[in-house]
């Protein structure tokens, strides 16, 4: 259980400290590389733009305008165009990088959350299993219980019946008489009144 | 029936001795049992709980500590009474409270407990017939 209420601390510590973009280091997500990149990109950019100005000087000079007004154009609408690229490259590249970037602090962000709920998900596993056990055990020494719960009923049932023995042997003589016959003899008696003695002397009389 | 004018007549019903005799014991056996009080059970009365039991309540108290819902220190028997062990069971006696009950009682109306008192306990000297 202590491992499970562990486990939920994590996952509710890591859920509220995945993070939001705001917060997140965008810096540490960035490529460190970009600028290299940037600046091969220009090199190549420039190489070109070299190329370019010679292939402009050769035209030129071939003209016998090299150094003119017209040469002097061409060169400043050659160099604005690779400023430009060069500014667009180096914008696009950043863009990317940031946004790659950005992307990747969004992705740990949702690791960060996702394992948090894993970490939960384990947690409740793990308390189901305690709770799984602890039945298990409550179970178990329920069964124990009603065991010596019997014989705690049986000893004092022994005990009420030691107790109410001397009522109960009563009823012996009683039930042994109940299925008995029993004679009865009877004696009648009769004293004689002044009527009977009356009655005698006048049968006597009679007589 | 007295005498008189008409004379009288009675009739007597005679029981045998061989009835007479048990029935005269039984009634002396019968006064002597009623002498008897109540004779209280000092036993076990309910089972414990056993230790597969309370390793069970102490787990779940545990649980709850992890949790922060019980104070460190929480025993699962805490608050019950003390269990007594006879032949091998642990269990709860009401008899302490039983006790209690019966002394409260006769405290509260001694009168009544003196009369209760009165009904029992005198040897009324039955001889069982050997």
């Amino acid at each position: 259980m202590e491992q499970a209420s562990l486990a939920q601390q994590g996952a509710l510590a890591g859920t509220a400290g995945a993070g939001t973009i705001l917060g997140s280091d965008i810096q540490a997500y960035q490529n460190p590389y970009t600028q290299q990149v940037i600046d091969a990109s220009t090199a190549d950019i420039m190489r070109g733009a070299q190329m370019g100005l010679n292939a402009l000087d050769t035209q030129a000079s071939r003209a016998g305008a090299f150094g003119g007004s017209r040469h002097g154009v061409a060169m400043s609408e050659l160099g604005r165009g690779v400023t430009e690229q060069i500014g667009q490259q180096s914008a696009a590249l950043r863009q990317q990088g940031f946004m790659n970037a950005q992307q990747m602090a969004q992705q740990d962000i949702q690791n960060r959350m996702s394992q948090a709920a894993q970490l939960g998900a384990l947690g409740q596993q793990s308390f189901g299993y305690g709770q799984a056990i602890q039945q298990g055990l409550s179970q178990q020494g329920a069964q124990q219980q009603a065991i010596q719960q019997a014989l705690i009923d049986a000893a004092k049932a022994q005990y009420q019946g030691y107790t109410g023995q001397p009522a109960a042997t009563l009823g012996y003589v009683s039930s042994a008489l109940g299925a008995t016959p029993t004679p009865q003899s009877q004696t009648t008696s009769r004293q004689p009144g002044l009527f009977d003695y009356l009655t005698l002397a006048a049968t006597a009389y009679g007589k | 029936m007295s005498g008189g004018k008409g004379g009288s007549k009675s009739t007597v019903s005679e029981i045998p001795s061989w009835i007479e005799q048990p029935a005269t014991r039984n009634l002396a056996r019968a006064e002597q049992a009623q002498q008897l009080g109540y004779q209280p059970y000092y036993g076990i009365d309910v089972a414990g709980f056993n230790p597969t039991q309370v390793q069970a309540m102490q787990n779940q108290i545990g649980a709850a500590q992890a949790f922060g819902m019980a104070p460190q220190g929480m025993q699962a028997m805490q608050g019950m009474p003390q269990t007594q062990t006879i032949g091998g069971v642990t269990g709860y006696t009401s008899s302490p409270l039983y006790e209690q009950a019966v002394a409260a009682a006769q405290a509260a109306d001694p009168n009544t407990a003196q009369i209760y008192g009165s009904l029992f306990g005198q040897d009324t000297g039955y001889t069982p017939k050997v």
